[in-house]
């Protein structure tokens, strides 16, 4: 199961960082079809924010037919965002060229930003239309126990 | 469940016939079912305005309703935490529990109210004088939350705890609210501890609304704006809130009435800066949003 | 303030004279004074009890003696006796602390009762349950009151029933103030007129210190003015003579003096203080006059001390509501 985690000085929406964050599980395999999400009152539990925020992003996710809600049993994962997970090819030609990157003096804010350039230009109708890419997010993703 | 939780017109509220005025001509309508933040400095009038619509206090002109009725009609519906927690300390943590049931026979859920104090690893048997300012305030919130209210009123309820307390308390806030679809009304002067836990703000200043509405629409209602100084005069169709120049540079928060020019890079504000810069600014118009966007569906 | 707040509405479980509502709360929040006054009372209870054994023995230390022989108990016997001591003494001290009950009541009432509650906030509290403020005083004052008066009356009529025939060389002439307050209904309506004067206290200072002392200062003016004016709360009766009469023990003499031939009475203190230049001529006295109550006035002064300590209490009581009523929506 994942766990969310908020961060109130990024500027980012909350329910928006939910949703990245989901994803960002889901493409990294953490989360599996058949997966079952916190319940809304798990993560205002967890986090203290507000309960609509969580209703809208798990809305959100079921918009884009990642999630559905089961009446009575919560919200569980349909599909994968399969496209790169944690082990793929892609993953290692992007390591490769950090890692080439580094070699040639660019440092971690360096590589950010002309990553964040090239996502800018490469996908230039972001899904949440604030274009800001923040390397502060991370990810606090735990295998649940049940699955 | 009644749509709107608090409604007032022409509100005002005095202490004594020539004391200064707590709160003059406040007009408001918060809806039922959001988490609404009552912000602003000391003295501005959030207690009042919370005392009033638990039916505490008398308002000297002006109306009030509480779920659509007048605010001791609404009593057994309500619940109110003062910004003190006062609890009987010679009484256990049981025996307030009982207290609880006792005083509102016919709709007291002991589950609730023992779930919110069994999660805070609190002893039955303690008495509430050797308990902590986090578990005191636990306390007040469970005899608060057992009630089962339809509104929850907390004036000040995180202030004076620390950090890791705050958040447990608010989770535990907002979860049991949220399965009750109880609308909870809270004041604060710290304005990062309302961040991301509610919906709707209702900014208070000397007594006044500054601004009201959903926090979103507020929030996206204004723009911060940096550029040079010169090119003030080209946000006259603009409403500015607040500028302030430094060097050659203006930084200005305003409510855009239309596209900007070029000339200005904008940014997002953040509900900090929408609240210090309406504060700072206390000339600057009052904004007041109705709760248009699309009502939110309870759990 | 006549019936309990609380409606009879407990769940079938519970057994239908447990308290609940708010008569549970007043009972609970105020249960160290109830431990205190329960023990209390069982001490005057015992004392009682005790005052009414050594009743017998007492009466007989006082009684007639003799020398040997005569038929009558020797008078050295009778003398080693003390009895009669303990029992005056006992009693003595037990009726004192009878009449001043409505002190502490009055302090209590002001500051635990009332005062302390709207000065923590915990008023509020209990105003903000399901309970409206008219409500919560009327329960703050019903539950006491009503167990006030019970142990009141009990008291009083243990303590008419150890005073047995109320010789008054054991348990004092009946118009001796403690005597007089703590054998009929009076002892009752001041211990109600400091619960409501302590009540009052609280609701005008909102705070738990002052209001104990204004409710305690207000008791004790209340008790000294009644006794003070006591004697005239009933017409007393006048007897007038030839010569200066001597009024039996039971008479409460409230003057006494000469009447000139003018008709004219002038009270005896005012000879016996300037004797030579204010003082009437022995050739104007015509007679001599005393007004005095006679025993029997003991019910109508009784009952008309009762009656005004209740109507303080009724009025206190009228006007903690009023206040309270004023000041909340």
């Amino acid at each position: 199961m994942v766990e969310f985690r908020i961060d109130r000085r990024t500027g980012v929406a909350t329910y928006v960082q939910i949703v990245q964050q989901t994803k960002q599980a889901l493409r990294l395999g953490l989360l599996e079809p058949g997966d079952k999400l916190p319940t809304a009152r798990e993560v205002v539990e967890a986090t203290a924010i507000n309960p609509n925020t969580v209703l809208k992003a798990y809305r959100e996710l079921e918009r884009e037919g990642l999630v559905e809600a089961r009446r009575g049993l919560g919200t569980f994962v349909r599909r994968s965002l399969g496209a790169a997970p944690a082990d793929s090819p892609l993953r290692a030609e992007l390591s490769d060229w950090t890692a080439r990157a580094h070699a040639a003096g660019l440092d971690r804010d360096d590589v950010a930003a002309l990553f964040a350039s090239v996502l800018d230009e490469q996908f230039h109708n972001g899904q949440f239309g604030d274009g800001r890419f923040h390397d502060e997010q991370r990810f606090n993703n735990t295998k649940g126990e049940q699955a | 469940m009644t749509e709107t939780a608090i409604e007032a017109a022409a509100l005002g509220k005095r202490f004594g016939r020539r004391g200064k005025w707590a709160l003059r001509d406040c007009a408001l309508k918060l809806p039922a079912g959001h988490v609404c933040a009552v912000v602003g400095p000391n003295g501005a009038g959030k207690s009042t305005l919370l005392a009033v619509a638990a039916g505490l206090l008398k308002p000297t002109e002006g109306a009030l309703t509480v779920l659509g009725t007048h605010p001791t009609e609404a009593r057994p519906r309500l619940a109110y935490v003062a910004q003190d927690k006062p609890l009987h300390p010679q009484l256990t943590v049981a025996a307030t529990l009982r207290l609880g049931r006792e005083l509102n026979p016919g709709h007291w859920d002991a589950t609730v109210a023992e779930r919110v104090v069994r999660q805070g690893d609190l002893d039955p048997k303690a008495r509430v004088r050797s308990l902590s300012g986090g578990q005191r305030t636990r306390v007040a919130l469970a005899l608060a939350l057992g009630k089962r209210p339809e509104l929850l009123l907390l004036d000040e309820p995180m202030a004076d705890l620390d950090p890791l307390a705050r958040h447990e308390l608010m989770g535990t806030l907002l979860a049991e609210a949220a399965e009750n679809g109880t609308t909870v009304v809270m004041s604060s002067h710290v304005v990062a501890e309302l961040e991301g836990s509610c919906d709707f703000l209702l900014l208070l200043g000397a007594g006044r609304v500054r601004l009201a509405g959903p926090l979103e629409d507020l929030l996206a209602a204004h723009t911060l704006i940096t550029g040079p100084a010169g090119a003030l005069t080209g946000l006259a169709p603009h409403t500015v809130v607040e500028s302030r120049t430094t060097g050659r540079q203006l930084t200005a928060l305003l409510r855009p009435a239309g596209p900007l020019d070029d000339v200005w890079q904008t940014a997002a504000p953040s509900l900090e800066e929408l609240v210090l810069a309406h504060l700072r600014s206390p000339e600057a118009p009052a904004l007041l949003l109705d709760a248009t966007a699309t009502k939110e569906a309870a759990a | 303030m006549t019936a309990l707040a609380a409606v009879p509405t407990a769940p079938r479980r519970r057994s239908r004279l447990a308290p609940h509502g708010l008569t549970w709360s007043v009972l609970r929040l105020h249960r160290t004074a109830l431990y205190i006054c329960g023990g209390a009372f069982v001490a005057f209870v015992a004392t009682m009890i005790w005052m009414y054994a050594i009743g017998d023995d007492a009466r007989a230390s006082i009684g007639a003696c003799g020398s040997p022989g005569s038929g009558l108990p020797s008078c050295l016997e009778i003398t080693e006796r003390t009895a009669d001591d303990t029992y005056r003494y006992v009693l003595s001290l037990a009726t004192t602390v009878l009449a001043y009950t409505m002190f502490p009541v009055a302090a209590w009432a002001g500051g635990a009762l009332i005062g302390r509650e709207l000065e923590s906030g915990t008023a509020r509290l209990a105003w903000t349950q399901s309970v409206t403020p008219l409500r919560w005083l009327a329960a703050k004052l019903a539950v006491p009151a009503l167990l006030l008066t019970a142990g009141a009356t009990a008291a009083v009529l243990l303590n008419i029933w150890a005073r047995r025939d109320d010789n008054p060389n054991l348990t004092g002439d009946w118009y001796h103030p403690d005597d007089f307050v703590t054998t009929g209904p009076a002892a009752v309506t001041y211990v109600l007129a400091g619960l409501a004067l302590g009540a009052l206290a609280g609701l005008v200072t909102r705070r738990a210190l002052p209001a104990a002392g204004l409710g305690f200062a207000a008791t004790l003016a209340l008790y000294n003015i009644l006794e003070r004016y006591r004697e005239d709360l009933w017409p007393t009766v006048s007897r007038t003579g030839d010569t200066p009469s001597e009024l039996p023990r039971s008479a409460l003499q409230v003057e006494h003096g000469m009447v000139l031939t003018s008709g004219e009475r002038v009270t005896a203190s005012r000879c016996s203080v300037m004797p030579d230049s204010t003082c009437v001529n022995d050739a104007d006295v015509a007679g001599y006059y005393s007004t005095f109550h006679p025993q029997s006035h003991f019910w109508p002064l009784h009952l008309v001390s009762a009656g005004i300590a209740l109507a303080v209490a009724v009025l206190a009581t009228a006007a903690a509501f009023w206040l309270l009523r004023r000041r909340t929506p």
